[in-house]
């Protein structure tokens, strides 16, 4: 357990500057998801970590020491890739203790070792089993098992849920929250599942580009994005453009089209500038507001509602032909093309 | 066409309307097999029951059909060895080649793109350019004035050209060289089925890249290694082009043995005899090492 | 095999490696430089440069008339060998049949039966049947020999490609024959051409079996070749080495530019 320093990693391939002044801190037994969308950068700090990819600058530091200079098989980095890699031709057993053998460790504490991580990730009996004969959800604990077994100074997993369907997803996140508690290991997890970041994560980087453009506690990032590209990211999001009309004490009116919304803070933006507001779906409620509240409300029409089981997305169209999407409970008695209002409390509006 | 295809949901359709359904199968496959069947299966029969005549230059007549031709080829001291030193030749020629061809096949794979085709194009090419210029590319190369003789004078090793041609050691060079092609994409195929990840997590794991190789890489090469060692010891078994070319008298293989009892002692039988143990005990051992090779490794061949 | 490999193992690879090829080439890259040596004997390094084997070729006996044949019976087994094969590997690919697995291994065993028993046995069948011509015993020896290569090939083809593909192509309104011709046809494409180059270069070069089937005055490039070879010492061979290198080099590479033979081959 350590831990983890990125100190201004570049990396260029060719022309592309993938990695661009990259950096980071992973407090001991923290869990970071490095999060973002495909070819932003993050499998590709991974692997800078791991030892795959020298970076062109910057420095890596694991525990307070720079591991650059080391080649990645003396990093005592625990790797779970995204295809698992168990070896085929050797028994579950014998994967999870190849990292055993490699540092010498003698039979009888292997046997133990191996047995006490099966335990763990809950998959005793399987010892002789082979990588082909499990499902999914299994392969994954074997791969986390041989990754956790050589108590390695920091997790690193590719990608981790990415594989499985609905279901094993779920009960996974479970699984490696708690293994996480028990071990207390200091762990990144890479994805571009803003859920999967948001469930499992002590604290997400936000990562477009090669940078990280923000970092948090998953509750502030989600809630209180400092960019747009973030909150748009980071689950459903409504956002509109609009320019800033006034600000009157904790006020700002934003005039977007025919309507003014009012927000309980702008970001340091003034009178005048042109900005853009977002208000998450679950944020609006549909009915009128109660006389004296100070909530925004505006009206529109249902133009779609879309069912999703444990919510109904419904899309409300508004004059100058701006829709909003609003997450209601359970299956609303709304007809399309009927008029409703909406309503919203200040400090749900976010401005950028 | 007659009512050849029984309508779906009836049950046990009587034998020659099963036959019917293959039908179709069968006018494909008619061309090929037909000019297969009678032009190299029943030949082969035909050898087979040709060696177990008597030859014209026999003095006793045995009674036909006789397993005398089949003594003889163990028996007489020359053909024996003939036998013994084919199999022998290309089994060491096959290690070597295994040995030559492995590094050549990590060469390709670690090889961008461009490099890759390129190698693999020379490859091709050295497959495709006749064994006969290939055979004789070695005559040149092992000649007396050749660049082998001049550098071990060169270095002192040898005093004055010596004779390397028209040897066993020639023959197992050249055949080796035969081999090459046959060896190499096998074992390129079953590397390249290495997803990468595999070797990345054996060094997270704290193995370097020669432990990598020796755990991981080696073992799962392990089926294109058998196919091509396979294919590379039923090909140096029958050479008959190369020991002709590299070899002497006293260095000959069994092919070159058999196609002299055919074509200059005129005796059939024996020569069919001849043929007929060198077929069979190749193909025994390419089914057996293919049996070894799935019961034992439970490697997929 | 990656950049984070030890530099050792990296090394060892690299010099292996290109030592193994380096084996493979010398021989052929040695002849080609022997082949302008002014001496009548092989030698390297050449003392003298001259081009005058080129020209002795044409003094080979009969190479002529040799070559010409060799290369009828090559261009005619491998059309007929490839033919026959596109049926065979479509029916041996798209259907499963008892027996399957018997009659593959029976159709390329050609590939590890000695080439002396295919030759020894051909003639002596057609000996028994009361003797065909040369010609028709040679083309028949071959193509018995060569058949093997275009089911690889084409059954290693065939099983990339897809058959719902005809399906949609039989759903828009083509006939049976109409879609393989488009449909199917274009995908075998490097399948068939590369069969057919392994089957025209392994029966132009093929001495064990025709040596046992040329009659009366036949006689093709690889049995007057080596004749030569056998009765002389100069480096005629060479330069008739080289030129045939070349030529077949440039066949290749065109081939692979054309139709990418060499990936599907690998894939075998």
């Amino acid at each position: 357990m350590a831990r983890i320093e990125l100190t201004g990693l570049e990396y260029r391939v060719g022309v592309t500057r993938i990695l661009n002044d990259v950096s980071l801190a992973v407090e001991e037994g923290e869990c970071l998801a490095l999060l973002g969308p495909s070819g932003c950068g993050k499998t590709t700090t991974l692997r800078v970590i791991a030892g795959f990819v020298t970076p062109d600058s910057g420095d890596v530091c694991i525990g307070g020491a720079s591991v650059l200079a080391l080649r990645p098989h003396r990093r005592n980095v625990g790797l779970v890739f995204q295809d698992y890699a168990l070896f085929p031709h050797l028994t579950v057993a014998e994967n999870i203790a190849y990292g055993l053998v490699r540092r010498r460790v003698p039979r009888e504490a292997i046997s133990r070792q191996v047995g006490a991580m099966l335990e763990t990730v809950r998959l005793t009996g399987m010892e002789r089993r082979r990588p082909q004969e499990l499902s999914g959800g299994q392969r994954q604990r074997v791969a986390l098992a041989r990754a956790l077994v050589i108590k390695p100074d920091v997790l690193l997993l590719d990608e981790p849920l990415g594989a499985l369907d609905r279901i094993l997803r779920d009960q996974m996140q479970v699984e490696l929250k708690r293994i996480r508690r028990d071990l207390g290991i200091t762990t990144i997890i890479v994805t571009h599942d803003q859920e999967e970041a948001l469930s499992l994560a002590d604290r997400i980087a936000v990562m477009f580009d090669g940078r990280i453009v923000e970092s948090g506690a998953p509750e502030h990032l989600y809630a209180r994005p400092e960019t747009r590209a973030v909150m748009a990211f980071l689950g459903a999001s409504n956002i509109v453009e609009g320019r800033i009309e006034a600000i009157v004490g904790d006020v700002a009116t934003v005039r977007v089209g025919d309507f003014a919304v009012r927000a309980g803070h702008w970001g340091g933006k003034n009178a005048g500038d042109a900005v853009q507001i977002g208000i998450r779906p679950e944020a609006i409620t549909i009915g009128p507001a109660d006389s004296g509240s100070v909530e925004n409300t505006l009206a529109g029409s249902v133009d779609e509602l879309v069912y999703k089981g444990p919510h109904t997305e419904v899309y409300v169209r508004f004059p100058g032909g701006r829709d909003m999407i609003v997450r209601v409970q359970g299956r609303p008695a709304l007809a399309k093309g009927s008029v409703v209002t909406i309503r919203f409390a200040l400090e749900d509006v976010l401005v950028f | 066409m007659n009512a050849t295809a029984a309508p779906a949901g009836q049950r046990a359709a009587p034998s020659w309307r099963r036959i019917g359904r293959y039908l179709p199968i069968l006018c494909l496959l008619a061309p090929l097999l037909a000019f297969m069947a009678i032009f190299y299966g029943a030949p082969m029969v035909l050898l087979a029951e040709e060696s177990l005549r008597n030859s014209p230059t026999d003095e006793v007549k045995r009674p036909e059909p006789t397993a005398y031709h089949y003594a003889r080829t163990f028996e007489s001291a020359r053909t024996f060895r003939a036998l013994t030193r084919t199999f022998r030749l290309s089994a060491i020629a096959t290690v070597i080649a295994l040995v030559v061809c492995f590094p050549i096949a990590l060469l390709l794979i670690r090889a961008g793109p461009r490099l890759r085709t390129g190698l693999l194009l020379v490859i091709f090419v050295s497959l495709a350019a006749s064994l006969l210029v290939r055979n004789y590319g070695w005559l040149v190369v092992l000649a007396d004035q050749g660049p082998v003789n001049r550098l071990l004078i060169a270095i002192g090793v040898f005093a004055q050209p010596e004779r390397l041609v028209y040897s066993e050691g020639a023959i197992v060079v050249a055949l080796v060289h035969y081999m090459m092609p046959f060896v190499i994409l096998p074992i390129y195929g079953a590397l390249l089925r290495i997803p990468p990840s595999f070797g990345e997590a054996s060094q997270s794991l704290g193995g370097s890249s020669w432990t990598t190789f020796v755990r991981i890489v080696w073992p799962l090469a392990l089926p294109g290694v058998f196919g091509g060692t396979i294919l590379a010891f039923a090909i140096g078994t029958s050479a008959f082009v190369t020991p002709l070319m590299l070899g002497a008298p006293q260095t000959a293989m069994i092919s070159q043995v058999a196609a002299e009892q055919f074509l200059v002692q005129q005796n059939f039988p024996w020569g069919s005899a001849i043929v007929v143990v060198l077929t069979v005990a190749t193909l025994i051992i390419v089914a057996l090492y293919g049996a070894v090779l799935r019961k034992v490794f439970r490697v997929a061949v | 095999m990656s950049r984070s490999d030890d530099p050792s193992y990296r090394m060892a690879v690299g010099v292996l490696g290109w030592f193994g090829m380096a084996f493979l080439v010398f021989p052929v890259l040695l002849t080609i430089v022997v082949s302008f040596g002014g001496s009548v004997f092989i030698e390297f390094p050449p003392q003298s440069f001259s081009l005058k084997w080129y020209a002795n070729i044409a003094e080979v006996q009969q190479i002529g008339r040799a070559v010409l044949i060799s290369l009828g019976v090559a261009l005619a087994t491998a059309a007929i060998a490839t033919v026959m094969a596109i049926p065979a590997a479509l029916a041996i690919t798209r259907h499963d049949f008892p027996g399957r697995g018997t009659l593959v291994a029976f159709l390329v065993s050609p590939v590890t039966v000695p080439m002396v028993a295919i030759g020894i046995a051909v003639s002596q069948f057609f000996v028994w049947i009361g003797g065909g011509t040369g010609w028709f015993a040679l083309l028949v020896g071959h193509t018995v020999l060569v058949s093997a290569y275009p089911v690889r090939t084409l059954v290693a083809s065939l099983s990339l490609s897809n058959p719902s593909l005809e399906e949609a192509a039989a759903s828009l309104g083509a006939t049976r024959w109409v879609a393989f011709r488009t449909v199917v046809l274009p995908q075998l494409m490097p399948g068939l051409v590369s069969g057919f180059l392994f089957a025209f270069l392994i029966s132009f070069d093929n001495y064990p079996i025709s040596i046992f089937l040329v009659k009366g005055g036949l006689t093709t490039m690889p049995i007057e070749i080596f004749n030569y070879i056998s009765q002389n010492l100069d480096p005629t061979p060479a330069a008739f080495s080289t030129i045939y290198v070349l030529i077949v080099s440039a066949v290749i590479v065109l081939a692979e530019r054309r139709f990418g033979i060499v990936s599907l081959s690998v894939k075998g």
